[in-house]
Order: C-alpha cells, then structure tokens, then sequence
C-alpha cells in the first residue's frame, strides 16, 4: 500500500467515520519511516525505536479525535514521537537509577558496537557528543541540525520559546564541536 | 551577550562536517519492517479497543457476583452458625486448659532472711508456715470453656487438679525477695 495521499485528504478521511480505520492506516504507512527516524535518532537502538514507533501510532489514534490542526498533520505527529521518545528515555533512566551503570553509557556502547548502525569513526563520534547532551537539548539539535527545522516549527513541537531553543541549540553546538575537536 | 541567531557562524565546524555525514543513513533498519508494523499496530489498536470495554462489563460482573456471595454467606451463616459442616470447623480445637486455670495464692509467713541462702529449700519449708496444697479445678470451668468454643472442643490434658510444688513455693519466695528487699 503505497499510495500517495496529501494530508488534507488524509484529514478529510480521518474525519469520516466509514474511512477512518483505511485513512489511519494509510497515515500510518505515509509518515513511520519519517517517525521511525526521529525517534531512532533519540533511542538509538532499532528495538527501542520499534517500542516507542508503535506507541507513538498508539497516542496519535488515541488522540486523533482532539487534533485541532493548528499545526502541520507531520508537526503534530512528530510532537507526540518525540515526547514518547524523551518518556522513553526517562523511564529507562529511572529504571537505572540504582544500577552502577549508568543508561547513557548503554547508549554509546550500541553505537560503539554499530549493531545495526553504519557509522564511520567520525560519526560515531557525533553521535556520542549528541548522547551526551540532556535529553531535551539533545532533541532539539537533532531537529535543528540534521532536519534543518525551523526554529518557528521547533517551537511548535517542543513547546517551548524561539529564543529559549536558539540558545539551547548553540549551546549544544558549542558543546558538541567541544568535544568532537577535543 | 553574544548574538545567538549567528550559531552558523560560530559553529562553522559542525556546518562543514555535515557534508561528509550520512545523516539518517547511520541507522539501518530493513524495509520489510515497515511491511509489518501497521499491521502490528493495528492489532495493537483492536487489542486495546477491546480491553477498555472490559472494565464495564467487568465491574457489573463482578459486582453481581459479590452481592451473589454476600446474600449467601448471610442465608446460610448467620441464622444457624453451628449447621455449617466445614471439614475445617470439624476437627477438634485444642485448647490448653492449663493456661486458663490459675493456681492458687500462696499465703507465707513472714520469714527470717539473714539465714536464708539462696536455692535453700529445707531452710525454706521449714520457715514458711505454708505447705505444698493442691487446689481442685471446678468440672464446671471446663465444661464452660467446652460450651463457649465449639461443640468439638478436645481438651488435651487430663489435669483435674493443680498441685503447688516446693518449687513454686520457693519460686514465690525469691520473687518477692527480689520485689519487696532487692536481695540477690
């Protein structure tokens, strides 16, 4: 099923009672890979990112009836994929509270280990820098520097100010060229 | 403060390294995984439908079954509590009548302690204006014990009577030397 569907037709179905299981299906096929992306990028592991893919389809069909469009269809989706996500990494951090390992430390190791990861040393080393980072700051430069968002769409997405996120991004640009010329 | 809407600038080296990246291509995933994930979230989505009715369902069901089981505790235990034939109520309840029958008071004269050693028993009895005396248990305690419990009350001990010992009796004495002089 790969047909191709604008959003305000897929909205329009959506809507419709009779259409809305097909419409969310075909929403479904249209935006994971996007989604499996953004959310793999904070995750970093497939099987993570699998977990919070599909529980982020599972909040978008819960709340589907109170999207009110005042953003893009994709913002919105990508909202609720990075908020599973930031929850994600919050639980397994909570879950780690006690252990001697920390879980970001898990997080390097799988890219180190590059189990499904195609990474040269110099990206790994990105990726590193970007795990340290706090998780929210992490985020927002994901958005920024490799989706290239504008700050107004962050914004929308993260819920916070466009100069409070112009500084968190050069902050954890400045942090990161830290340490990757280090 | 420095202008933060000049990030590009300053960062010139992370701009410039984002050529020779491959962005999203770092991260592997098959595209037969794609294939399968609606329709896992689909029996996701039809799981969970399901399982939030239940509740309804489940709290009528289980409310009927709760009033079912009270009404028949109230019909059948309270009005005759003792036609209740469980296997657990039919074996007998030991109770150690011993523990309910106290022994009698020891009444002692008064007596001289200068000479008195410790564990001294001939010295004691001799001393003492008192002597070992047994103190017949009432039949009738017992059977009221029986009667108040079950009906299958079995009572272990063939004990009718309580005998006051020398041991006591020198028992009590330390006691209240202890108690009364702080001796020992």
């Amino acid at each position: 099923m790969t047909k191709h569907i604008e959003d305000e037709e897929l909205l329009n179905m959506l809507a419709d009672s009779n259409s809305r299981q097909y419409a969310f299906s075909l929403m479904v096929n249209k935006y994971s890979k996007k989604l499996y992306l953004v959310i793999r990028r904070l995750v970093i592991t497939h099987d993570d990112t699998d977990d919070v893919l599909q529980n982020t389809w599972l909040q978008v069909h819960r709340f589907l009836e109170g999207y009110r469009q005042n953003s893009s269809l994709y913002t919105w989706l990508y909202r609720i994929a990075v908020n599973e996500s930031l929850a994600h990494l919050k639980k397994e951090k909570r879950k780690r509270i006690f252990s001697s390992k920390p879980f970001d430390e898990d997080l390097k190791n799988a890219i180190s280990s590059g189990v499904d990861i195609d990474a040269d040393v110099l990206e790994k080393k990105l990726q590193i820098a970007i795990i340290s980072l706090p998780e929210k700051q992490r985020a927002v430069f994901q958005m920024r520097y490799f989706d290239e968002m504008p700050f107004q769409q962050i914004s929308e997405i993260m819920g916070t100010s466009v100069g409070a996120l112009k500084a968190n991004y050069h902050y954890a640009a400045k942090k990161i060229e830290e340490y990757m010329l280090a | 403060m420095k202008n933060i809407d000049n990030h590009n600038e300053e960062n010139k080296y992370l701009e410039s390294l984002k050529s020779s990246l491959k962005g999203d291509q770092v991260f592997k995933v098959d595209d037969s995984y794609f294939n399968t994930l609606n329709e896992n979230i689909q029996s996701r989505i039809s799981y969970k439908s399901a399982r939030t009715k239940v509740p309804f369902k489940f709290i009528w069901m289980s409310g009927a079954a709760m009033a079912s089981v009270i009404a028949l505790v109230v019909i059948l235990w309270v009005p005759k509590t003792s036609q209740i034939k469980s296997t657990a109520l039919q074996q007998p309840v030991k109770i150690d009548k011993t523990m309910k029958v106290e022994k009698p008071e020891i009444e002692i004269s008064e007596v001289d302690t200068d000479d008195y050693k410790l564990g001294d028993e001939e010295y004691l009895l001799s001393e003492l204006n008192v002597k070992p005396k047994t103190k017949k248990i009432d039949k009738k305690e017992i059977n009221k014990l029986k009667t108040n419990e079950q009906s299958n009350v079995e009572v272990l001990s063939s004990i009718d009577e309580i005998e006051i010992t020398k041991d006591d009796v020198l028992d009590y004495f330390e006691e209240s030397l202890v108690q009364e002089e702080g001796i020992l």
